[in-house]
């Protein structure tokens, strides 16, 4: 293939200038981020199946739910770190489904809080009931978005590989 | 009408074709989420259901929730197979097998839907085992959504090999 027709097939595509490496590390932490996310709904399911069980309270200080916020935090600070590369090296969309998906992830924590402040129980009432389903649904859109971020990267890196390859 | 396209042309338009079932099988997966929620936070296995086969087989039309749940998650899975056709159009077999393995674990789950009502009925009324059901159904969604994301990385690896390759010149002709 040739430079203009690389140029050419490069229009559009966002691969940044973060570098070979640095995209391939930034890979391994969507990987990581994916774990974490994993985590965090193996927990969720946890509390959900085996603790409130639809009757009981779950309290804010019990070692599950620590645990699940414990993931939660990881989860954050995985997806702003993405965030951020996706700013500083010039990767708009990387940046824009992770700054989504820490938009999400803040809106599920509130709504976790109001879940537990409210009552712990699914049947606390129309509030701590509406915690739940913000929360739930609000993990999902995260999951979704840091998805798309990481195969954005994952493109980049393909990219950089093809366009590397034909340089030589 | 005759059209000359080139191979690469010709698997562009698979993989598109993926693509767009891929946004469809998403679709359905979050509709199954926000169905099973419904189910999960205001669905109670009603005291009258038996134990049996067919009274538990007819619970899934009992309830809306219940029903939608189960036709979403029918939905979803289904998905899987025109991907795997089109996937084993232009030989994207790890794409072939992670579909493959999305719909085994989804069978599985359709198993432990059912399970869930059978063991939450009055004369069973065995909590732990319809806890593990519950769990099992919910594991091996998560594991099937996995795979399914873990497919498209493939397709899209393909979709940029094709993008930055040389065009094969081979003219078909189609209407």
């Amino acid at each position: 293939m040739e430079v203009p027709q690389i140029e050419k097939s490069l229009k559009g595509e966002e691969i940044g200038n973060l570098g070979l490496g640095g995209l391939r590390l930034t890979l391994r932490l969507c990987y990581a981020n994916f774990i974490v996310y994993l985590l965090l709904y193996v927990t969720g399911m946890y509390i959900n199946i085996y603790i409130t069980s639809g009757i009981s309270t779950i309290g804010i200080g019990d070692i599950a739910n620590i645990i699940h916020m414990l993931w939660a935090i990881l989860n954050f600070v995985f997806t702003f770190i993405v965030m951020v590369v996706g700013f500083l090296y010039g990767m708009r969309k990387v940046a824009l489904f992770s700054m989504g998906a820490i938009i999400s992830l803040v809106t599920a924590t509130a709504a976790g809080m109001l879940f537990v402040t409210s009552g712990g129980s699914r049947q606390s009432g129309s509030l701590t009931l509406a915690g739940g389903w913000i929360m739930s649904i609000m993990f999902m859109l995260a999951l979704f978005l840091s998805y798309y971020a990481t195969l954005k990267i994952m493109r980049a890196i393909r990219i950089s590989e093809l366009v590397s390859q034909r340089g030589k | 009408m005759t059209v000359a396209l080139t191979e690469n042309e010709k698997l562009s338009r698979t993989l598109h074709r993926i693509f767009l079932v891929l946004y469809l099988q998403f679709a359905f997966y979050w509709a199954t989420i926000a169905a099973g929620m419904f189910v999960n936070y205001y669905y109670a296995v009603p005291s009258t259901v038996q134990a049996t086969f067919s009274s538990v087989l007819l619970q899934i039309f009992a309830a809306p929730s219940l029903f939608a749940h189960v036709i979403f998650a029918v939905l979803s899975t289904s998905m899987s197979i025109p991907v795997i056709f089109l996937a084993r159009r232009v030989g994207l077999s790890k794409v072939v097998l992670l579909h493959s393995g999305a719909i085994t674990s989804r069978l599985v789950g359709f198993v432990a839907g059912p399970l869930f009502i059978y063991y939450s009925t009055s004369s069973i009324s065995n909590a732990e085992s319809a806890n593990i059901s519950t769990f099992t159904m919910a594991s091996v969604f998560l594991l099937a959504v996995i795979l399914t994301f873990l497919s498209r990385i493939f397709i899209v690896r393909e979709d940029v090999r094709i993008k930055f390759t040389e065009p094969v010149q081979q003219t078909i002709v189609g209407r």
